[in-house]
């Protein structure tokens, strides 16, 4: 229960609170203009406070921390867990939680910070608050997705236009998750299953991401089937035995280079050599060719000769025909002699090359029959290096199967398990049926008490887990789409207190009655009396002046009694601060 | 045969080969360098008028023949 909201300032109007009914009115003087408004002058703003005090996320410049009030502290006091307590929090220090009063049976004690208070950092009073008002252990659950003080408070203090909007959110753009989490909680649900169902989503959400990632290149890998990567496997496969085969076949000769150039040598001396015969034996032909072709003089030509000469030279002949004859002879002989010479001297050559060709020839084949079958040392390197960058393909190629194995039987496992998840939900709800059919019970009351015919609270299990909803006939007015929260968060309440939950107060601004018809606004602010006293909490609500349907109370109803401060604005005095910013 | 005629003339006259012969002998050289040099001389033609010229000028004393060698002879 909150007991009252003070503030280190003078001006501020401090306000106190009792169990039950509590009203802070704004009133609109007579003698204020007609530009002067009800607006600003502290409704929200105590909110605000409460909030902040309870630890809300505050960031600078935005709400309570803003330059018109630096130096302000506030302070709240309020019974928990039995103890009164009270927590001041500074705007200038919003970390750090002073906490006075009786805290010796928290599971957090508070502790003395460097100025000598004793207090709270926000995340250990949030864990207190927690475990008063949900009975959520600060280590309750070790998980991503699990409900937080935070967000089960902002059901009942709903502090912005957004969180008016409907029942089961608090702010605009509040995840589906979160969303199911809490009101899964609040409703007696079993909010495991939401988080679960959270779960298989950013799973799936993961898998799709994933798979986007390899389309656009942004991850290595190829969307190939899983039947065109194993073709690839076994091509792969196949030319790796192959590799391994001829590695393990594979033999080293040492002077593998050395044989190898002895043979190129030999090679090279073996052309040479048939050259060379090709061309004696072409000399030899033509000198075969010379003796058949040279004829010589005959003896009968030589006289011949010899006569004619003494017969046109007389008296120049200086020879007898003897040493005609002899110089004849000498002559032909001699060419004879040189051709037989050369002749059997191109043959001799020649024989002794293709001698030599055979020799070579001989060990030019032993050489290379020692290359054969064996290999340099190099190659068998090169061979080696080639089997590894085969082998490193295909563990690659493995990985990338077993992961598209992996990733096409997770996403059929998320379909299994979702189905699954939403069964054992039905069960479970099932199961529940006790618990939230109370909650239930409560709403269609409450909207019964405001309109004739009573409301619903729609809990549904979906392909997409919880689904909640409210129906009060009448809607989409806006009047009674505010009384959907209104009855919402009173069956909130009201089943918390019933489940034994600390949490007892319930905070609307005075937005949660725009729109409404006078009458629903009286019979909802008595009907939180009722149940404020049946179920033991406090209903704390803003209100403009001119927005109490004075008239429509019950006779028994003493609205006045439950007005705990009234705001006005006829000067800056007469708001919460006691100034205007 | 050895002077031009009718029917020989003057390159193909002995007198004519001798003298080609003669020109071509400017060093001591064996009988196949020297027919090696002048086989392709147009009026030398076969082997046998080779021969029957360097006979010729062997018996007017113009060449001779030394170790194998022919050599022209000394005025």
């Amino acid at each position: 229960m909150i007991r009252s909201i003070r503030a280190n300032k003078r001006g501020f109007h401090t306000v106190t609170l009792r169990p039950g009914v509590n009203l802070i009115l704004a009133d609109r003087s007579k003698t204020a203009g007609d530009k002067d408004t009800t607006n600003a002058l502290g409704k929200s703003t105590f909110i605000e406070i409460v909030d902040f005090c309870l630890g809300n996320n505050t960031s600078p410049n935005t709400g309570l921390r803003v330059e018109a009030l630096e130096g302000w502290a506030f302070t709240l006091e309020l019974t928990i867990a039995g103890e009164d307590v009270a927590v001041t929090r500074a705007t200038d220090a919003p970390g750090f939680f002073e906490i006075e009063g009786q805290t010796a049976h928290w599971p957090v004690t508070p502790e003395l910070n460097k100025e000598g208070l004793s207090g709270l950092d926000a995340k250990k009073w949030r864990a207190v608050l927690g475990w008063a008002f949900f009975g959520i252990g600060e280590l309750a659950v070790n998980a991503v997705y699990k409900p937080s003080t935070r967000s089960l408070l902002s059901y009942f203090v709903r502090n912005q236009a957004a969180a008016y909007n409907t029942p089961f959110k608090y702010f605009d753009n509040q995840n589906t998750w979160d969303i199911q989490i809490h009101n899964a909680f609040l409703l007696g649900l079993d909010w495991k299953k939401a988080a679960i169902w959270q779960q298989l989503k950013d799973q799936k959400k993961a898998l799709a991401a994933l798979k986007q990632a390899i389309k656009t290149g942004a991850v290595d890998g190829e969307l190939a089937s899983l039947g065109e990567l194993e073709a690839e496997r076994v091509r792969l496969s196949n030319q790796l035995e192959r590799e391994r085969e001829a590695l393990s076949t594979f033999r080293v000769l040492p002077q593998y280079r050395e044989i190898e150039a002895q043979a190129n040598g030999l090679t090279a001396e073996i052309h040479e050599m048939i050259n060379s015969n090709i061309v004696d034996k072409r000399r030899l032909d033509r000198y075969r060719e010379s003796l058949s072709g040279e004829d010589m003089p005959t003896d009968t030509r030589l006289e011949a000769l010899y006569a004619e000469a003494g017969i046109v030279l007389p008296g120049a002949v200086v020879k007898t025909l003897s040493d005609a004859r002899n110089f004849n002879s000498k002559i032909t002989s001699n060419r004879r002699d040189f051709i037989a010479s050369e002749v059997a001297a191109l043959e001799g050559a020649i024989a002794e090359r293709e001698t030599k060709v055979v020799v070579l020839t001989t060990r030019r084949a032993n050489y290379l029959a020692t290359l054969a079958g064996q290999g340099a040392l190099e190659e068998l390197t090169q061979l080696q290096d080639l089997h590894a960058a085969s082998r490193l393909k295909i563990d690659k190629l493995t990985n990338r199967i077993t992961q598209l194995r992996q990733m096409t039987t997770k996403a059929d496992t998320i379909k299994v398990e979702t189905v699954e998840l939403k069964r054992a939900t039905t069960r479970d709800y099932e199961e529940r049926r006790e618990i939230w059919s109370k909650a239930l019970g409560l709403f269609s009351e409450f909207s019964e008490s405001l309109y004739k015919a009573p409301g619903r609270l729609v809990i549904d299990i979906g392909d997409t887990g919880y689904k909640f909803d409210v129906e009060i006939a009448g809607s989409p007015s806006e009047g009674i789409s505010k009384m959907k929260i209104f009855c919402y968060d009173l069956t909130l309440i009201s089943f918390a207190r019933e489940r034994g939950l600390g949490i007892d107060f319930l905070i609307h601004d005075s937005t949660i009655f725009d729109g409404v018809d006078p009458r629903q606004r009286a019979h909802a602010l008595e009907l939180a009396g009722t149940m404020a006293t049946q179920y033991g909490f406090q209903y704390i609500c803003t209100l403009n002046t001119d927005m109490v349907p004075a008239k429509d109370f019950s006779a028994d109803f003493d609205f006045e009694s439950l007005v705990r401060l009234r705001l006005t604005d006829t000067d800056p005095s007469g708001s919460l601060l006691g100034i205007r910013y | 045969m050895i002077l031009p005629t009718k029917h020989i003339s003057q390159n193909e006259a002995l007198l004519g080969v001798g003298a080609t012969v003669l020109s071509n002998l400017q060093e001591p050289m064996t009988v196949s360098g020297l027919w090696e040099r002048l086989r392709s001389e147009p009026n030398v033609g076969t082997f046998e008028r080779f021969v029957l010229a360097a006979n010729l000028l062997y018996m007017v004393g113009a060449i001779d023949i030394e170790n194998g060698l022919i050599v022209k002879a000394a005025p």
